[in-house]
């Protein structure tokens, strides 16, 4: 037998990890939520921007996308090839991510290089040029990731999806835009976009990781501490409700149908929320086992609810014979509508969902999505900390209720051959 | 089950350990070879109170004969099903679920991994379920019957998607005669003809503790790891070095250099161009220096990423090797529209000719490469796990003294070492060019 050691620096030991609190604070009018974590050297800070497609027109849609991806791009004081060789020599990652319900700009470093990572990152909000090749650049790869989206089955699904369960809602809007709109927005308006949008009450702030209020602050101060506040106000989103079963058919000649039926459940500030979550998670275990399992009908069924401020619960799959696996799906949606689920059940998928909230939990930037989450949800940020408890109050008696009172009318996609399809097996 | 099969199109990011004082981890990782040859390898990292129990096997396409193709896969769907200790399918999935366990397993070309996380207070029942689940799997015939068209499910996911088939296209030339060596995948007709039998003697030759890794990640100390990995498989019994009696075959040059096309009703001009690269064992320098070109390449600063995508000729490209011990290929990927593919593709050749001149890459662009490499490292543990099954995939393909060097091997590529990866791998070699389009588009293309 032999036994090697691997490393490491002993000066520093795994064991200081800490459990420190999260705080928040506010700098000149911007939130900040912070969370230490000394146990590695990374840090986490994201800008996020509050509200989504909630604040876009149809003829907006994907001005929020672009504007920060070409923000990144060159700024006042960091030049192209400047800004771009001081990342590269730190390897600090800034990058954005455009939601139905809110944006951000993600920055990730090791704290030796938080300060320097955090200058580059201030300017590209305060001080971005939009150069109008940088734009028409940026705006061929967007315009063609969209045409692109069409290419795989999964993302033009979700795109339809969205299309028939949201429509009329403000998450018709894809986050991306559309060849039109990406198409006509000049540098002046997505620099004007994003200037309208750097007031401190459409901001929030969250750092996670190896660094400290102070170090925060006085990096805030001097940078985007110096917004103005604006007068920016939360809307709640509208409910969604339907009132018939529907179903989009689009043909596509590939080997497979791609079917994803969606309804209406409780979001993030419903206190149905937490069973809904559950019962979203007890569905995908029984379609797993009744169509993969026992019958080999799919690779890949599934049910869940989605992680939307205006929630969407769905079941999903692929498979050659459409009619006989909607037909056991539905048949298991019955079942949980029609009688309880069992405490073990309800207990052993409960541990199952808090290593999965856990393991959601192992990295900074993941940890700050989350407390962002919560916060901009509404619910505030130590919402997180009651995340389990909560989960843990709910009964057999709330997930059936949910199943009943919200899985109705499906709104389903099909892509696919619709030759082999009996369309009543669909409307439930 | 998510099968990740870690090739084509995605570039590897190949990670190792950190060198560096100023980039000091905090994560412990600790190996142990038990009396029967299974090695055992603890990371430390109590963030969450969770443990990853993984097992990594030497097993994967290059294992597979033509009438063994995608066996490995199939197999790694069975791991999940009956054993000696759990009856069923609906039993074992019952199980996990008492456990709290989140699971999945993958198959690639040199490594097959299974892998559960459950909560710290599980984990003595998660490893006693493992070992069952690794050692004494049932194949009955009524399960395996029903596995075969989920299988067959999988792959008409994979065909569905367009760049699926310009892949398997330009690998059938790559890696013209020992196709299903590559083939992760594998083939419907033996996929779905496969016997108990078949998978008996895939688990006699390669499941056995000298042919294994055990992976043990998150809140768990090493003395705790190693003493509970002797409890639960100090027993597992040892065979022979499959590799010993089952050589894998040397994958033969590319015979010529070819371009095909593949027609999918697509909204863009895919081109992939793969080259047949070094192997681990063979040619470590070159895996290092070619791992350093990549990520000089990927810089925004790069003259790869100006000429090609800067210039608007490209939406996207990528230079990469994937590191295998039987030969990695080495993928430039890059998409654009139909009328810029003539201009892109002299663009691509154009730069292929200069990346050995010595003004190719800055020296600031060489070092930075480097710090690359070891901060995403950093990044990458992070996740414990996550890291599993980064150090499983080490283990697997290059061996562990490979991954604890690799920052200081990096450390010392020079100019000459890239240059000779070049010259030796991708200039004026053999090579595969797949260009998929959509059959409305093929005539703009010229080809």
């Amino acid at each position: 037998m032999k036994s090697k050691y691997i490393f490491i620096s002993l000066l520093i030991f795994a064991t200081a990890l800490t459990a420190a609190e999260t705080i928040s604070f506010d700098v000149n009018g911007l939130k900040v939520i912070f969370k230490p974590n000394t146990a590695n050297d990374i840090v986490a800070a994201n800008l996020y921007f509050r509200g989504g497609v909630k604040n876009l027109t149809r003829n907006q849609a994907g001005i929020e996308n672009f504007a920060l991806i070409v923000a990144q791009k060159a700024t006042k004081n960091f030049p192209k090839d400047e800004l771009n060789s001081r990342l590269e020599r730190m390897n600090s990652k800034i990058t954005s991510s455009a939601g139905k319900d809110y944006s951000s700009l993600d920055l990730l470093s090791v704290k030796q290089n938080f300060k320097s990572t955090w200058e580059i990152f201030a300017d590209m909000l305060v001080n971005p040029l939009f150069n109008p090749e940088d734009v028409d650049l940026e705006r061929q790869k967007i315009i063609s990731a969209i045409e692109q989206s069409k290419d795989n089955p999964d993302n033009y699904q979700d795109e339809l999806a969205d299309q028939l369960f949201y429509a009329g809602h403000p998450y018709a809007i894809p986050v991306d835009g559309t060849v039109e709109s990406v198409s006509a927005f000049t540098p002046e308006d997505l620099k004007s976009f994003l200037k309208k949008r750097m007031e401190s009450s459409q901001l929030l702030l969250v750092v996670v990781g190896n660094t400290s209020k102070e170090e925060i602050e006085s990096l805030v101060k001097d940078t985007i501490g110096k917004l103005p506040k604006g007068g920016y106000k939360d809307t709640s989103l509208p409910a969604v409700s339907h009132q018939e079963p529907a179903i989009l058919i689009v043909y596509r000649d590939i080997p497979t149908n791609y079917i994803i039926g969606q309804f209406p459940v409780p979001g993030i500030s419903e206190p149905q929320w937490y069973a809904a979550l559950l019962a979203g998670a007890i569905m995908r275990d029984r379609m797993f086992e009744e169509v993969r399992t026992k019958r080999g009908l799919s690779y890949a069924p599934a049910a869940g609810v989605s992680g939307r401020f205006s929630s969407n619960g769905f079941i999903y799959v692929t498979a050659v014979d459409a009619d006989s696996t909607i037909k056991v799906m539905i048949n298991e949606v019955k079942k949980m509508q029609n009688e309880p689920v069992t405490e073990k059940d309800l207990n052993d998928k409960l541990s199952q969902y808090i290593t999965r909230v856990y393991m959601g939990m192992e990295t900074n930037a993941a940890q700050a999505d989350r407390l962002a989450t919560f916060e901009l949800g509404g619910i505030g940020y130590q919402a997180a900390d009651g995340f389990i408890d909560n989960l843990k109050k709910v009964t057999p008696a709330d997930i059936q209720k949910i199943c009943q009172e919200n899985i109705k009318n499906l709104q389903f996609v099909l892509i696919g051959d619709p030759e082999t399809l009996t369309l009543r097996n669909f409307k439930y | 089950m998510m099968h990740r099969f870690l090739h084509w199109p995605v570039v590897i990011v190949l990670m190792g350990i950190l060198g560096t004082g100023a980039l000091a981890q905090k994560y412990e990782i600790y190996t142990k070879t038990l009396g029967n040859g299974l090695d055992v390898i603890v990371i430390s990292n109590p963030i969450v109170p969770l443990v990853t129990i993984e097992i990594d096997v030497k097993n994967g396409a290059y294992t597979e004969p033509p009438e063994y193709d995608g066996l490995s896969h199939l197999y790694e769907h069975m791991f999940f099903k009956a054993n000696k200790a759990i009856p069923n399918q609906e039993k074992y999935l019952e199980r996990l679920r008492e456990l709290g366990a989140r699971w999945n397993g993958t198959t690639s070309d040199e490594r097959v991994n299974y892998f559960i996380t459950v909560p710290r207070e599980n984990l003595e029942a998660g490893l006693e379920f493992m070992y069952n689940a690794i050692t004494s799997p049932l194949f009955l015939e009524e399960e395996l019957i029903k596995e075969r068209p989920v299988v067959n499910g999988e792959y008409d996911r994979n065909e569905a998607n367009p760049y699926f088939h310009l892949g398997r296209a330009v690998n059938q030339k790559v890696w013209w005669k020992y196709f299903s060596r590559k083939n992760v995948i594998g083939d419907r007709e033996i996929i779905m003809t496969t016997t108990p039998e078949k998978m008996r003697t895939i688990q006699n030759r390669f499941y056995i503790p000298n042919n294994s890794a055990l992976i043990l990640a998150g809140d768990i100390s090493a003395e705790e790891g190693f003493a509970l990995a002797e409890k639960y498989y100090g027993s597992w019994t040892a065979g022979e070095d499959p590799f010993a009696k089952f050589p894998v075959p040397e994958h033969p040059a590319i015979e010529k250099t070819e371009t095909i096309v593949i027609e999918k009703p697509v909204n863009a001009v895919g081109l992939m161009m793969v080259w047949q690269g070094p192997s681990v064992s063979k040619d470590p320098k070159a895996t290092y220096a070619a791992d350093v070109l990549s990520f000089i390449s990927r810089q925004q600063t790069s003259k790869f990423t100006k000429n090609l995508v800067e210039s608007g000729l490209a939406y996207g490209a990528s230079l990469g090797y994937y590191t295998l011990n039987h030969t990695g290929p080495i993928t430039l990927f890059a998409q654009t529209s139909p009328e810029k593919y003539q201009d892109l593709q002299k663009a691509v050749d154009a730069e292929l000719k200069q990346m050995a001149a010595d003004d190719y890459f800055t020296d600031d662009q060489l070092e930075n490469a480097k710090t690359i490499l070891a901060i995403d490292e950093q990044y990458g543990r992070e996740k414990p796990s996550d890291f599993a099954h980064t150090v499983g995939f080490w283990w697997a393909v290059a061996g562990l003294d490979y991954y604890y060097n690799y920052i200081e091997n990096l450390n010392q590529v020079t100019r000459d070492d890239i240059k000779r990866y070049l010259n030796t791998y991708i200039i004026d070699q053999n090579h595969i060019t797949g260009v998929l389009v959509a059959p409305d588009q093929r005539a703009k293309l010229g080809i």
